[in-house]
């Protein structure tokens, strides 16, 4: 029963690529009601993260009956298992959104340092960047793409640990220290998401090759 | 493929005996129309016993008997007043060992219509081409109708024996291990071509090939002799999807992960 194995396959590839869009779009939505302060817009991220659970459990399902029901080998197994590894980053991603959303629901505060919301967003902006290239890259099985994700989480992680420093330096009252903890948070899970992304990539890789190695292009 | 199921063939507290031995208990069970339904478990199980009994082949055995009732669109096919050789048109076999006349493969496909009555040449040319067709055979063989189908390959022999069931307008297929004699790559053409007959048909296959249980079938149905001597039971019957990821019954699942006994 192959040439149906392979449309069950195929549709399994493409809820995640719908998946990854909702994720995708998920953090845009979490990053601009976070410096919009906008709390509806951060109600639409939190309620489609549950959407995005619903995806991952039946994706999972798929896939459970196609190694069951089809015993797949090379790459149709490796596509079932990046399918399988892809869809617990994806899934982490949209949690990530989510806590972002959550922050953005929290009391606005006017007088923040508008140098850490500049490098925050510069930061957001990077992160967006690298998830939309992971998605492709599995989109397209593009292994060259997959090798440039590593690189741009680089700038991701020395912004966060210059938003860190930043933070640092803050000094005021409770209510600037209160908002300072909250994104320092959101900056924390912005950098998660990316490093997620790059998981994606190494999975793609490894997909496309088949070569182990391919997993541990991050140290 | 439509979500409403159908129940197209059914048993209710169903016995079967040859002579003094209990060959089958209380078999309560359903196929579906236009799904694939797999019959599993170890040999002597009885499988092909149950099997047979969906078209009544084993009036054919001296001695059997039959108790609770077999039911075909809700009518019971051990009534006095069921023709015979009209439910077995309907209800048709594949065997194990493809099993073709030794004549020509036209004449092994118009033969079942002949019977049944069609006599007009074109009317039977129709057929013939038609069930070639459904049976993924025809490209193979148009050019060499009349030539003996001896001469076909073992999955070309058993591709046409369902040709002849399709032949007479049957509308169940039942079929007992029926790969099981032919190459992988014959096996995964009876595969394909089972997938596209259900579209018309109900199928019914027998397999000692779990994995080949578990690709096809939309239905899983175990069976199982637990005493030596005692008879066989329905252990499981579901979708196959529930079957091999999450069975309900341990022996189930000793047998189909290869833990068994
Ligand atoms: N014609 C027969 N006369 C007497 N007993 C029979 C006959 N055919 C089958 N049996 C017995 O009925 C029981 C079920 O046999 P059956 O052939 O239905 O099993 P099966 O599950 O199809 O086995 P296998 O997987 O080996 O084909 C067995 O104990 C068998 O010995
Ligand atoms: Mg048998």
């Amino acid at each position: 029963m192959r040439k149906s194995f392979h449309e069950e396959l195929g549709d399994l590839r493409k809820n995640v690529l719908v998946m990854g869009r909702v994720v995708e779009e998920n953090v845009a939505r979490a990053v601009e009601s976070l410096l919009d302060r906008n709390s509806s817009l951060a109600d639409q991220v939190i309620e489609s993260d549950k959407k995005i659970d619903r995806m991952d459990m039946k994706i999972e399902q798929g896939c459970m009956v196609l190694l069951a029901r089809q015993q797949p080998v090379a790459v149709d197994l490796r596509m079932i298992n990046t399918i399988l590894r892809m869809i617990i980053h994806l899934e982490r991603m949209g949690d990530l959104a989510a806590n972002i959303a959550q922050i953005a629901k929290e009391p606005t505060f006017d007088h923040y340092p508008s140098r850490i919301i500049d490098l925050f967003q510069e930061m957001a902006g990077l992160v967006q960047d690298l998830v939309g290239r992971s998605l492709r890259a599995f989109a397209d099985e593009d292994r060259r793409l997959t090798l440039s994700l590593n690189d741009l989480d680089k700038p991701i992680d020395e912004l966060y640990h210059q938003l860190i420093r930043e933070f640092g330096q803050l000094h005021g009252d409770e209510e600037l220290m209160n908002w300072a903890t909250t994104m320092v948070l959101a900056s924390r899970y912005l950098e998660r998401i990316a490093d997620h992304a790059v998981s994606i990539g190494e999975r793609v890789a490894y997909l496309v090759t088949g070569n182990y190695a391919d997993l541990h292009i991050v140290d | 493929m439509s979500a409403e199921l159908e129940i197209k063939l059914c048993t209710k507290n169903l016995n079967f005996y040859y002579g003094n031995f209990k060959a089958l208990e209380n078999i309560n069970s359903e196929i579906y129309k236009n799904r694939i339904t797999a019959f599993i478990g170890p040999s002597g199980c009885g499988k092909s016993t149950y099997l047979r009994l969906l078209n009544r082949m084993n009036d054919l055995i001296d001695g059997t008997l039959v108790e609770g009732l077999v039911e075909i669109d809700g009518q019971n096919i051990y009534d006095s007043n069921i023709d015979v050789s009209e439910l077995r048109r309907r209800v048709g076999m594949v065997f194990q060992k493809p099993n073709p006349f030794p004549k020509s493969i036209y004449e092994n496909v118009a033969y079942g219509p002949r019977v049944h009555g069609v006599k007009n040449k074109n009317e039977l040319d129709h057929i013939v081409e038609e069930s070639l067709k459904r049976a993924a055979l025809w490209k193979e063989v148009k050019h060499k109708l009349h030539t003996s189908a001896l001469d076909l390959s073992g999955g070309q022999q058993q591709r046409l024996c369902i040709a002849r069931v399709l032949a007479v307008d049957s509308e169940v297929l039942l079929m007992d291990e029926p790969c099981s004699s032919l190459d992988p790559s014959s096996t995964m053409k009876i595969e394909d071509l089972m997938f596209e007959l259900k579209l018309r048909y109900t199928i019914v296959i027998v397999t000692h090939n779990m994995q080949q249980a578990a690709r096809v079938s939309d239905y899983t149905a175990f069976f199982l002799v637990e005493e030596v001597d005692q008879p066989a039971r329905l252990i499981e019957f579901g979708p196959t999807d529930e079957i091999f990821t999450r069975p309900r019954d341990k022996r189930t699942e000793n047998y189909i992960t290869g833990r068994f006994g």
